[in-house]
């Protein structure tokens, strides 16, 4: 069996707060083969953030990795040196953060900023990699006469595309974007969401997609994982877990969705509040707001059960041949 | 609303103490305050603590430190110990109501600079431009010799040179208050301007209207320390800053004198200097989110989930 | 377009709004960007209309017209049929207990050291209402913006809620004074997707309950769907469709509110290479023929406001295609 681009296995990472320790992400494994886009879907609290710095080792004190691994490309990047982390983030593994595109260095053009990605990992002349930063920022959509603008002239979808321009820079194998397309208007998600989809084919690029939108994960994912409560409750192919769900949750999620197809009051919510990591709850971390719970969701935790080809959700409905 | 909960973990519940110190800011913030209500307490009980009257004449002139007199005896042949615990009345009473002074103007001038903008706004922020610009010793200085030199000058001139500075900072923060949406939903509800300043804008800019405060205790009494040690306060008053003139004046720092004359009272001013530093650096800490990076995040800062009992994490995950 | 009957909740009638790019002496420097141009809209009593645009569009300015928070520079903004536009402020006050705004925010928009009892009770301080029986008019308001029992919210502190319940905090300090109209300017966007469907039920039954109608601010398409009776379309400052959900949705008569749709439904985003920044295109015409597919040469003559159909309106010269 070909070992896939990203193995994680059974992370887990915690924050200590005055209140107690807030467990973000527990007990998460999934993998992503090589050119394969991986949604994750979930809403505040769910740990999906947590999830993705937590590979890149990025968490830092209240916020600590308390086991599991993650092999990528073979090799286990927590065995690594830390300060050799470095040469991996916006190398081999880039990252998207939230908000990105407010958070360009405001005395900084389009293309400065992409170059000085490529000048912080390879050592090349600076024409050079204006050169290069030039044409990658062509590759995403943005005119030659505009790469030398300012943060401040560009409009918030022109300032995604520099920041995926960035992260494109030294051509990762794996990038990791977190809400890419929040925060923009409608026509430019779908526009941003087509580059991302473009670039992906022609490179080759594995991503992770990380947002509380599934729709829009849905449109460029080939498998999603749903978080919930620092947890992994279903993982499928894209079209499965969005048109057949398995999991309470998943379902409620679509349910509470309105759509532009259908009838217009077809609309349900799931009671209660999101739980977070910070409310310690014995057993599956949906069960109290869950339609279907039964004793055992308030006991034990679910553990992942395969209730389709491909596909597994963590619900004690699916035990055993149901 | 938190239950009680069963802890796997051997730390037991001590007598109820004061919360601990989230990080090293607030604990330098606990020294300072200390430090200052040291000083205060001698402020107020100097006449139990001090051994002699310190305007009578109760030993010989330039006494050496004796077991009479701990400190020596200045020029007149008063003790200089009995000065110094007196001269922390008038040091800290001068610093405060300057301070005091100075702030008053200073949020009324930045609040109302702020909120209302236009015209006012310009007029008030040239003033304030003008005042920043000229250099606050000579300033001082002037203003000294032009208004005499007694207590209630002291305090005016002060304030004069040190009011501008807190209502630039002020008036910065009460234009992104003024922004903030719970400020325009008060507006959009049709709150009057007094309303809005006294329930909203006010209340968001008060705990640095208490670090501007502790900021200015601090240069006031500095000033006065070398207004006094100028020969340019009032004279006759006992403050650190006249002991330290009549110490230069007659010649301390050409003798050994210098050693019991001069040090302990310049030490008192460094030490009270160094409190207000640490409250004011606690103070800043706490009002400016970017420096709490070491501090240990309350819940509220996690989007304040409803309060839910927590169960701790058995140590042993936890690897220290 | 809509004819002002009279009976609205809230109409706009040609307002237009423009900000000035202020130079060292307060004297204009920049040139002025156009807010709001030549917008007539009605909001009828108990009926939500849903002001969908992008960044840009107009629609945050267009709330706080309605609200008396800026003041228009042309045109009439009516308030249960009354002209409020370039009145004083007193009046607008007055008028402000009809109407009532809540916003995007819910961590910004409700004072962090406030009780929720305080929060809810302002707006009868601020008009001054008798202090007796307020605590029963917060905890009715509490009830029905969802939050019950109301006592067991109505002494907490805004930071011990979720997003979700401060937001119906907002809500209930919207309805406190009975208002007749509620603006609403993306009260969902900052919430977890599966709390957003209980806020709009909410605000659903309190339009059937209460007959309040609402001027609901959104860039989601398929909420404003789920929630609006009408929608009208903004693009640039002025108002290029307007009509009932339905028809709007199904028979969308304005390129721009079928790229919008096409970019909700797929991938298949049927435009023009995007206008580089977010400026608006000068001089005359249609503001969207940058971006427009369908352009002809009329479009250089700006497009008025056509009726296509009972309740239906577009601003383009191709309205007498089908789509």
């Amino acid at each position: 069996m070909t070992a896939r681009l990203l193995e994680v296995d059974g992370l887990s990472t915690v924050y200590q707060t005055e209140r107690g320790t807030i467990r973000a992400v527990q007990d998460v494994s999934f993998g992503i083969e090589k050119g394969e886009v991986l949604g994750i879907v979930g809403e505040s609290g769910c740990g999906k953030t947590t999830v993705a710095m937590s590979l890149l080792r990025l968490i830092k004190p209240p916020g600590k990795i308390v086991s599991g691994s993650v092999r990528f490309e073979g090799e286990n990047l927590f065995a690594r040196k830390r300060a050799t982390m470095r040469e991996v983030r916006g190398a081999r593994i880039a990252m998207v953060p939230q908000a990105a595109m407010h958070a360009l260095d405001p005395v900084r053009s389009a293309a400065t900023s992409v170059a000085e990605v490529i000048l912080a990992h390879r050592d090349v002349h600076r024409r050079q990699a204006r050169a290069s930063a030039a044409r990658l920022l062509e590759s995403v959509g943005i005119p030659q006469d505009r790469i030398g603008a300012y943060p401040h002239e560009l409009s918030g979808g022109m300032r995604q595309r520099v920041v995926i321009a960035m992260a494109l820079a030294n051509d990762p194998s794996l990038v990791l974007a977190d809400e890419p397309v929040t925060g923009l208007d409608v026509i430019v998600q779908a526009q941003v969401l087509n580059l991302l989809s473009d670039l992906r084919q022609r490179r080759g690029l594995a991503m992770m997609f990380i947002s509380h939108d599934i729709r829009a994960v849905s449109k460029i994912s080939d498998r999603i994982m749903v978080m919930y409560g620092g947890r992994v409750v279903e993982e499928g192919p894209a079209a499965t877990v969005v048109h057949a769900p398995k999991h309470p949750y998943t379902q409620g999620l679509l349910a509470a969705m309105p759509t532009m197809e259908g009838p217009r009051g077809d609309v349900q919510s799931i009671p209660g509040e999101v739980t977070s990591g910070t409310d310690q709850l014995a057993g599956c971390p949906f069960h109290p707001r869950c339609p279907s719970a039964m004793d055992v969701c308030g006991r034990e935790q679910p553990a992942a059960r395969r209730v389709g080809p491909d596909h597994r959700a963590a619900c004690h409905l699916y035990e055993g041949g149901r | 609303m938190v239950a009680a909960t069963a802890t796997t973990t051997s730390r037991r519940r001590r007598l109820p103490q004061w919360p601990r110190a989230r990080s090293a800011g607030e604990r330098l913030g606990r020294a300072g305050a200390v430090i200052l209500v040291l000083f205060v307490l001698v402020a107020v009980f100097a006449p139990l603590l001090a051994p002699y009257d310190p305007k009578a004449q109760t030993g010989l002139p330039y006494q050496a430190p004796s077991a009479d007199h701990l400190l020596g005896t200045n020029d007149i042949g008063q003790d200089i110990l009995s000065e110094l615990i007196y001269g922390t009345r008038v040091s800290l009473a001068i610093g405060f109501l300057a301070a005091l002074l100075a702030i008053v103007v200073g949020t009324l001038v930045g609040v109302v600079s702020g909120y209302f903008g236009g015209l006012v706004d310009t007029l008030l922020m040239r003033f304030v431009d003008i005042t920043l610009a000229l250099p606050f010793l000579p300033l001082l200085i002037v203003l000294a010799v032009f208004l005499g030199r007694n207590i209630k000058t002291t305090v005016l001139v002060i304030s004069v040179v040190i009011w501008a500075r807190p209502a630039r900072i002020l008036r910065s923060q009460v234009l992104s208050a003024r922004e903030r949406g719970f400020v325009q939903a008060a507006r959009a509800m049709g709150g009057r301007p007094r309303h809005l300043l006294r329930r909203h804008v006010l209340p968001a800019v008060s705990p640095l209207i208490i670090a501007q405060f502790v900021r200015a205790a601090n240069i006031a009494i500095l000033l006065e320390a070398s207004l006094s040690f100028l020969g340019l306060g009032d004279v006759t008053a006992k403050s650190w800053g006249t002991t330290l003139y009549y110490a230069s004046a007659r010649g301390a720092f050409l003798t050994r004198a210098w050693l019991w004359w001069v040090v302990p009272t310049g030490l008192a001013i460094s030490v009270v200097v160094v409190a207000f530093a640490f409250i004011g650096y606690a103070l800043e800490e706490r009002a400016d989110p970017r420096l709490r990076a070491r501090r240990l995040p309350t819940l509220a800062q996690f989007g304040g989930a409803p309060t839910v009992a927590t169960t701790p994490v058995p140590e042993e995950v936890l690897d220290r | 377009m809509s004819t002002v009957t009279g009976t609205e909740v809230l109409a706009f009638v040609d307002v237009s709004k423009s900000f000035q790019g202020r130079g060292v002496l307060g004297k204009a420097r920049r040139p002025a960007i156009v807010a709001v141009r030549d917008v007539s809209l009605a909001v009828e009593p108990g009926t939500a209309v849903g002001l969908i645009g992008e960044s840009g569009s107009g629609k945050s300015t267009l709330a706080r017209l309605a609200l008396g928070l800026i003041k228009p520079d042309g045109g009439e903004v009516r308030i249960a049929g009354r002209n409020l536009a370039g009145a004083p402020e007193r009046q607008w006050r007055e008028a402000r207990r009809a109407v009532h705004m809540i916003f995007q925010d819910p961590y910004d928009s409700l004072s962090a050291r406030m009780r929720v009892h305080d929060l809810v009770a302002e707006p009868l301080v601020i008009h001054g209402m008798e202090r007796a029986g307020r605590r029963a008019q917060i905890l009715a308001a509490l009830e029905r913006a969802g939050l019950r029992p109301g006592e067991e919210y109505i002494d907490r502190y805004p930071h011990e809620l979720s997003g979700g319940q401060r937001q119906r905090v907002a809500l209930a300090r919207a309805l406190v004074l009975e208002p007749r109209l509620i603006v609403a300017d993306e009260p969902t966007s900052m919430l977890d997707v599966s709390l957003r469907a209980g806020l709009l039920r909410t605000m659903l039954e309190l339009r059937a309950n209460h007959g309040i109608a609402f001027l609901f601010i959104t860039h989601d398409l398929a909420l404003a769907r789920y929630f609006c009776d009408r929608l009208a379309v903004m693009f640039r400052g002025r108002l290029v469709e307007v009509g009932d959900t339905d028809a709007v949705v199904a028979r969308p008569a304005h390129p721009y509110t079928r790229a919008l749709l096409q970019a909700v439904r797929d991938l298949e985003v049927p435009e023009a290479p995007h206008a580089a920044t977010a400026s608006p295109a000068p001089g005359a015409g249609c503001p969207y023929r940058d971006r427009c597919l369908f352009t002809h040469h009329a479009c250089t003559e700006e497009p008025p406001l056509r009726s296509l159909a009972p309740g239906h309106s577009v601003a383009c010269h191709l309205d007498k295609e089908k789509p």
